[in-house]
């Protein structure tokens, strides 16, 4: 169930209206896991069995990570048996062919079964408990108490929170799990959790839904051939516009409802098309699966500590890694693959051209474009078609067709929006706005309500749920 | 609830829900006013994506007014070009779908035309139950007439769109022999070749079969109105409408519709900007061979020049 759909509306509003019931407050974890439960069950099916063997065996794997025995060997397990569920159901199609063969038992209904939903967040979820209790219990042993029903069912909302079970924030252990407990309807910011369901539905319904409708023709590349150079370009930078609005957007509102629970989620995105370089565009991004990146992997892997040749094969190796990620095709890897080389190529250049701060200018313009670029690599079926329309693009001058000038000039205009946003909310974030432009705060949000009331796209799937 | 909300955050929601209901209506008073009288707005073509719900949320709303009604696929948007309608005569493009859909939503509603002009060629097209559903939903009509923002016509994307392709004066006649002109947009007829070019297999064969039957029911029921229906084939690229389901379809229909009038036309007389959509000046003319069949007396006597938008 989309957050854009009507049927989770109502399901929300159920949740939260038995949550803050009084005779209730004893069971809000229950409630909330039988809630986030029953969510995944709806969507994923049969995939609910995955999720609580993943969530039993992290929580198992935890506890005894809390005690003094065994450390070791209970963190190693846990950690490639989330790597192990991940590697095996997201990554078996690259090695296997014949997929459309009917399935005849278990082995084979595993061998043919889909990516569960949410499965890249929730294992690595497992990953950063069992590693954090691993490297110091005592946080953990704080948070959940050392009683297993208690551990178990904190362990089991955790991974299973239903805000953010199918396309994060992705939350780290020491960061969730101390928050875990009664909340009360006094306590809820409203005004803070009103912002972020706005700003979230507006990006999403609004500029990512309605920008959907004109990037569609990128994956026909028969289109392309009567198209206008004009209206490819367009089209690649609007599907960077709406990538980011569908998936801030969605994380928007992912906080926005964990706050209405009583709940902070990590921030996932910071205005990151005005970022002056690819590191910064990178602190920026996706914050939460860069954080755990370099938390889990560029850091243990030994970060710049190991000299300059070590730290750009670090850089190159968690890029590709992070690309994978996303998605069992070689084109996800080469999409990181591409923000690798930048990065590396960015940390060799940074000592010489410190000195010129113009870079910084003219970087913001630089890094959008190159990740622009890089963005084709996930909404294009495969590497040669990447490079087809690339092709294409440099090679016919504007005046080569007029097709779809009129649709080019409204995406472009819905691409300045998403920039104009990202403008307004990083100077909003940089300087008080004064009480006068305070007072107009409910005013823009109320414009933002109605688009979303009458100007929204056809409801989409978010982009970041196949991954 | 066990607890209050706390006064600044009750200041703000007030503040939200009163700002938020002043915007909604008063976008929707100036758009309401906008579409009534600034014909401007009106003179200039919907986006693609928003025609099909343009036209048909429009003839919802106004059936009453179209004693003449041309029904059709992406074909009938220049039937007759933009700028160049008759009075009484509603033209309903229903873009990227067809005729089936246009049926289904009449027979919904009480529409009862005199003459019904139905586009045979792409009337394979399925017309989607829940799409029919929200088309003639009393409930959305009323929404759409007191709050025109929620139609697709006032749409803020449509009006981007519309806003930088103002309807043109003149018709356009290109001045090239057909035969060149043809192998010119040849590129662009490829792609319906390429969309349309597979063979019928035994499944597709029994969708068809179900389109047909369900024209069958809906031609039916109109007729049990008194509107009189006329079929007219798109005077498509020979290329096109030998493509197997097009042909199949073709022959389909003028067997079960063997009974009724038929208008088609050579090809040849017909400029084509994909082997299937008119250029305006040959929109205006098929629109003209249509008419001349609409009996003496349906339609009242053509005033003012043509390019007159009524």
């Amino acid at each position: 169930m989309s957050f854009t759909s009507f049927g989770f509306v109502a399901f929300f509003v159920a949740v939260f209206g038995l949550y803050y019931l009084p005779p209730m407050r004893r069971h809000q974890v229950a409630l909330l896991v039988g809630a986030s439960l029953l969510l995944y069950w709806l969507e994923a099916g049969d995939f609910l069995i995955l999720l609580l063997v993943s969530s039993l065996s992290t929580a198992g794997l935890s506890y005894v990570l809390a005690g003094r025995r065994g450390r070791f060997a209970a963190a190693a397990l846990g950690v490639a048996g989330n790597l192990l569920v991940l590697g095996f159901f997201k990554y078996k199609s690259l090695f296997l062919s014949g997929a459309g063969a009917a399935p005849r038992d278990l082995v084979q209904a595993l061998l043919h079964a889909p990516l569960p939903i949410g499965i890249s967040f929730y294992t690595f979820h497992g990953i950063s408990l069992i590693v954090d209790t691993y490297r110091d219990p005592e946080p953990l042993i704080g948070a959940v108490g050392r009683r297993w029903p208690q551990h178990f069912a904190k362990t089991l909302l955790y991974m299973s929170f239903f805000p953010q079970l199918v396309a994060g924030p992705i939350a780290k252990g020491r960061f969730l799990l101390p928050q875990i407990g009664p909340k009360s309807f006094a306590g809820i910011a409203w005004q803070e959790s009103l912002e972020c369901l706005i700003h979230g539905y507006f990006l999403k319904s609004v500029l990512a839904d309605n920008l959907q409708q004109f990037t569609a023709p990128m994956t026909t590349p028969a289109a392309w051939g009567v198209d206008s150079a004009y209206h490819l370009a367009a089209m690649m930078l609007g599907y960077s516009a709406q990538i980011y609005a569908d998936f801030a957007g969605y994380s928007l509102i992912a906080i926005g409802l964990g706050k209405l629970l009583g709940y902070e989620l990590p921030q996932n995105f910071n205005n990151p098309y005005l970022a002056g370089s690819f590191a910064e565009f990178w602190r920026r991004w996706h914050m939460s699966l860069s954080s755990w990146l370099r938390d889990y992997l560029y850091i243990p892997l030994g970060g710049n500590r190991r000299g300059a040749g070590r730290t750009y094969l670090n850089l190159f190796l968690v890029m590709a890694l992070g690309g994978l990620w996303h998605g069992a095709a070689w084109k996800f890897a080469a999409w990181g693959i591409w923000h690798g080389l930048a990065l590396m190529a960015e940390r060799a250049l940074a000592g010489r051209l410190r000195h010129l701060s113009a870079l910084r200018i003219l970087g913001i313009p630089l890094v959008f474009l190159y990740v622009t670029i890089g963005w084709l690599l996930f909404k294009l079926d495969s590497f040669s078609d990447v490079v087809a329309y690339l092709a294409r693009l440099l090679a016919l001058p504007r005046a080569a067709g007029d097709g779809g000038v009129i649709e080019a000039n409204v995406m472009l205009i819905l691409t300045a929006l998403t920039l104009l946003y990202q403008v307004a909310m990083e100077i909003l974030a940089k300087r008080d706005p004064g009480a006068r432009l305070a007072a107009a705060r409910p005013a823009a949000l109320a414009l933002m309500l109605v688009f979303i009331l009458f100007g929204s796209g056809d409801r989409n799937a978010f982009i970041y749920f196949q991954f | 609830m066990p607890s209050s909300i706390s006064s600044s955050d009750r200041r703000f929601l007030r503040a939200l829900a009163l700002w938020t209901a002043g915007l909604a209506v008063g976008f929707n008073l100036v758009v309401a006013y906008g579409l009534q009288h600034w014909r401007w707005l009106d003179r200039r073509h919907d986006l693609a994506k928003f025609e099909a719900a343009v036209n048909i949320e429009d003839y919802v709303l106004n059936y009453r007014r179209c004693p003449v009604v041309v029904l059709g696929s992406s074909v009938v948007a220049a039937v007759p070009p933009p700028g160049w309608e008759r009075p009484g005569v509603c033209s309903v493009a229903i873009l990227g779908q067809g005729a089936l859909l246009g049926l289904a939503v009449m027979a919904r509603i009480p529409a009862a035309p005199r003459v019904l002009f139905v586009e045979a060629s792409f009337g394979f097209r399925d017309a989607p139950p829940d799409q029919v559903e929200t088309y003639a939903d009393p409930g959305l009509r009323a929404l759409h007439r007191w709050f025109p923002l929620s139609a697709a016509k006032a749409n803020w994307i449509n009006m981007l769109g519309k806003a930088q392709d103002a309807v043109q004066g003149a018709l356009y006649r290109p001045d090239q022999p057909w035969a060149a002109w043809r192998t010119e947009h040849q590129p662009y007829s490829d792609i319906y070749a390429r969309i349309y070019g597979a063979p019928i297999d035994a499944g597709a064969r029994r969708h068809l079969d179900a389109n047909l039957a369900q024209t069958r029911s809906l031609i039916a029921e109109m007729e049990t109105r008194g509107t009189k229906v006329i079929f007219f084939e798109a005077p498509l690229d020979p290329r096109l409408a030998g493509l197997p389901i097009v042909s199949v379809w073709h022959d389909m229909m003028r067997a079960a519709f063997a009974d009724h009038d038929w208008v088609a036309d050579a090809p040849e007389k017909y400029y084509l900007t994909d082997g299937m959509h008119f250029t305006s000046g040959s929109g205006a003319d098929f629109y003209d061979l249509l008419l001349s069949q609409v009996p003496v007396g349906v339609l009242p006597a053509a005033t003012g020049s043509p390019g007159q938008r009524n």
